[in-house]
């Protein structure tokens, strides 16, 4: 039970990292981002390539952050020759292409086979104390990327952006470079869910293409729609109930005694059940987005 | 300041601007008017980098603008309005206000994370002067309502008070006072003539003659996407040239002085 | 070369099935329905479905299907994205996202993960002008072209396609002109769900009935809307087959032997890639596509 229950953690921890950076960018710019589990899916592959070419750990999550930031700057460039629905429809099919990349390029990535070299962190500790340490970890990276969206869209820019989402040619109209904000929010969450790859391939020291299939994108809607898009405490809460609901549902499978493949799917159904409820019926999320007052004396 | 000359768009073979040239010196208020559909709107909207003309030139301070992004001009200090603002539902009248504002440091990702203090000072001057113009616009009691649950009249205001944060050398005003009541009406005539008495050209597309007579030396009349004349908003109505332009239309009373209504054309 | 064109002919005529559908269905509803691909998805299985519960012989099964899955768009329609509609289109899109994996997940767990195929006499391939063709192969290309030409003749001659382009170029107008806006997209729906689910009972015929076989087809499919411009079908029809035949072009030509080296070809896995990077080359030199409307910015 409580090693469930921290796997949960650390997991919700690490999707909560790149929920908040689709938050970011679709909740509070409005960019529908179809294929963020491509930032996640660099940063990743970083880090498995670099553990199959001896890289230093520190190094390739760097340079998986830094590959991620260039992909934001392509998407961004891209997000000033097409409009919105092009867009979504651009980013899914760019990380289609890059799964596709995955799965084919068998020198560079192993291709179906994935890479398992990533280093382990902190196994010397036991299982229980392992996960605790990752919880610690995972718990506090999260932590500093929600302190970082809070504080970088706490004033002006995040007014612009949300101005974008909104009204984008009162945006432009007030002096404000649109594509340049999307540019630059893009630049800054990519990296965010770059590091939330690099340490999933340490956490489960694998790696594969199936980390890049859609699903993982639609996993991370389905958190920030659930918590309430444009809210960082609810994207946060979000990713804790959704992996939560995620990870009970794998008991499905031991309890009813459907075959595997079924409970697979079933497990499935649940959380796109979920994401359509929420659309549906309550499509604030649970922590609604509130509105900014500002008072005479601040 | 502010110079138009041949300027042409073409929507689906229609004709919106065809060869329309103007010009407008530092700190000149100036009217646009013309009957529905002449271009008065189109035309302003390519001089605020909305919409790329097919030919023609524009230039503002002797800079090229017609190819340029409208975030660019607005940052030569020429802004605009719109007719119908779309206010935002999740920000409040202030926010909208500050948006307005040229915060360079709160703008920058870096300065926000790094030196929240800096920017923090910087917004509070930014808010006590959006505050004060909310005040002299009678909207401050809505300063924390949600900008998109104002009034129609209301909104077109903010929209004004918003660009006026960036302090713009010239305004481009798309028919400020259509749908806004005759009480906000004055609210905003009294707030354009400070403006422009302190230095700010004016230019607006209006159907209200009166209020362009009261506001502006000078009018541009606009008909079938062309300049037809320019001369003071009280000749007008004596305006061979004008009257054929407006034919059939009520904008001018039986005594030939500009009828104040804005719902006649 | 036969066989690139027999290929292109075969494979591209079910992109431009589910393209068009996709394409008319963002004329009257505007936005970019992902779970387009899954009606080709639930066709191949509605044909198994059909075959072990009525056993009419293929055609009887594949038409039965096909109805099924065209009154099923409408469904979706109308109890998903027509309220998902009231609040915008992105709201619709990541609905619909949602949509094709919660199909994909119910269709795993009522059949399991393994490919199935349709129990179909073997043929005999026949040499034409070069390229070995099956008569089954022909038939979809006859069957394909033939609905290809009878929806283009149906939109432009009549009044049910006027209505149809009426109610895409302007659906305010179209109302006010007393056209019954909510039936014309009602058929439009259950139009795109039969193209969809024709593609597919068509790929199984070809090939092998997969839970990703729709989903595999997105990128050629995105690649063929998107190029054709949104709205124009087409466009959107000659796209499929131009941008099919590249693709296949692209994997038959030895690029060893262009540059004078030894011989080396694009690994088949890259094949549906080839269509998209393409199109995200033209898209940033010609952003309105081949033939519709503009996919830039305005």
């Amino acid at each position: 039970m409580l090693d469930f229950l921290l796997g949960v953690g650390v997991l919700a921890s690490l999707y909560g990292i790149v929920a908040i950076a689709l938050n970011l960018q679709a909740g509070t710019t409005g960019l529908l981002n179809f294929g963020i589990v491509a930032f996640f899916g660099i940063g990743a592959y970083a880090t498995g390539i670099g553990s199959m070419h001896g890289l230093a750990w520190p190094l390739s999550m760097l340079i998986g952050m830094l590959l991620a930031a260039l992909a934001g700057l392509g998407f961004g460039r891209l997000g000033s020759q097409l409009s919105d629905v092009y867009w979504a429809i651009a980013t899914l099919a760019l990380a289609e292409l890059l799964r596709l990349v995955a799965l084919n390029s068998g020198g560079l990535t192993r291709g179906a086979n994935g890479i398992s070299s990533a280093e382990p962190f902190f196994s010397g500790l036991g299982s229980t104390g392992t996960d605790l340490a990752w919880l610690a970890l995972s718990g506090a990276v999260l932590a500093a990327c929600a302190l970082i969206a809070w504080q970088a869209i706490r004033f002006q820019f995040g007014r612009t952006l949300r101005m974008v989402r909104e009204c984008e040619p009162l945006a432009a109209a007030l002096n404000h470079d649109v594509t340049g904000a999307k540019v630059r929010v893009l630049v800054l969450s990519a990296p965010m869910a770059a590091l939330a790859g690099s340490l999933y391939a340490h956490y489960i020291s694998f790696i594969g293409p199936q980390e890049l299939a859609p699903f993982v994108t639609f996993l991370i809607w389905t958190m920030v729609v659930v918590g309430g898009m444009g809210s960082i405490a609810g994207v946060i809460v979000g990713a804790f109930l959704v992996e939560l609901l995620y990870g009970l549902t794998r008991y499905i499978h031991d309890i009813t005694g459907i075959s595997a493949t079924s409970s697979a799917g079933l497990r499935v159904l649940v959380v796109g059940a979920c994401l359509l409820g929420f659309l549906l019926f309550r499509p604030a999320g649970i922590i609604p987005e509130r509105l900014r007052r500002i008072d005479a004396s601040s | 300041m502010l110079r138009a000359e041949g300027v042409k768009k073409e929507f689906a073979g229609i004709h919106a601007l065809d060869g329309a040239s103007l010009e407008v010196g530092e700190g000149e208020a100036i009217g646009l008017v013309g009957p529905n559909g002449s271009g008065k709107s189109t035309l302003l909207s390519a001089m605020s980098g909305f919409l790329r003309p097919d030919a023609g030139e524009i230039t503002f301070d002797g800079r090229r603008i017609e190819r340029m992004k409208p975030w660019r001009v607005a940052g030569l200090g020429l802004q605009r309005t719109f007719q119908l603002p779309q206010m935002p539902e999740k920000m409040t009248v202030l926010e909208v206000m500050l948006t307005g504002a040229r915060l360079r440091r709160g703008n920058s990702i870096w300065t926000s994370l790094l030196r929240p203090g800096a920017v923090a000072a910087e917004q509070a001057e930014a808010i006590d002067r959006a505050r004060a113009l909310l005040d002299e616009m009678t909207l401050l009691r809505l300063a924390n309502q949600p900008a998109a649950m104002i009034s129609g009249g209301q909104q077109k205001l903010l929209s004004l008070g918003a660009a006026l944060m960036g302090s713009p050398r010239m305004l481009l005003l798309d028919e400020p006072t259509a749908g806004v009541n005759p009480t906000l009406r004055g609210v905003l005539a009294e707030r354009l003539r400070q403006v422009h008495a302190a230095g700010t050209a004016l230019v607006i597309v209006e159907h209200d003659m009166g209020f362009v007579a009261d506001l502006c030396e000078r009018c541009y009349v606009l008909d079938k996407g062309t300049v037809i004349t320019s001369c003071a908003p009280s000749k007008l109505a004596s305006d061979q040239r004008v009257v054929e332009a407006y034919l059939g239309t009520k904008a001018f009373g039986k005594d030939g002085a500009p009828r104040r209504s804005g719902a006649a054309l | 070369m036969a066989e690139v064109i027999a290929r292109t002919l075969i494979s591209g005529s079910e992109v431009a099935l589910i393209a068009v559908g996709m394409t008319i269905v963002f004329g009257v509803s505007r936005f970019a329905n992902v779970a387009q691909v899954e009606f080709a998805t639930l066709g191949a299985y509605g044909v198994l479905l059909a075959g072990s519960v009525v056993g009419g012989g293929i055609v009887l099964d594949s038409v039965l299907s096909i109805g099924v899955v065209g009154a099923l768009a409408v469904v979706f329609y109308r109890l998903l994205f027509v309220r998902l509609l009231k609040r915008d289109a992105a709201t619709a899109m990541i609905g619909s996202l949602a949509l094709s994996i919660v199909i994909g997940a119910v269709i795993l767990m009522l059949t399991g993960p393994d490919a199935k195929t349709l129990e179909l006499p073997l043929e005999r391939g026949r040499d034409i002008a070069g390229a070995l063709v099956t008569p089954r192969e022909i038939w979809i290309v006859v069957i394909g072209v033939a609905v290809l030409a009878a929806l283009l003749l149906v939109l432009r001659f009549t009044s049910l396609g006027r209505s149809i382009r009426a109610v895409s170029t302007n659906r305010d107008l179209a109302q006010a002109t007393g056209i019954d806006v909510r039936r014309v997209t009602d058929i439009v729906w259950c139009i795109s769900g039969c193209l969809g689910a024709l593609a597919g009972v068509l790929l199984a015929v070809d090939s092998q009935i997969s839970v990703e076989m729709g989903f595999s087809l997105l990128l050629p499919v995105f690649a063929a809307a998107l190029l054709g411009g949104f709205g124009s079908v087409a466009g959107a029809i000659a796209a499929a087959y131009l941008l099919v035949f590249i693709e296949n072009l692209a994997v038959h030509i030895d690029f060893g032997q262009l540059v004078g080296s030894t011989s080396a070809h694009l690994i088949p896995g890259y094949q549906p890639a080839v269509g998209f990077v393409i199109l995200i080359l033209i898209l940033l030199v010609r952003p309105q596509g081949i033939f519709g409307r503009t996919a830039r910015r305005a």
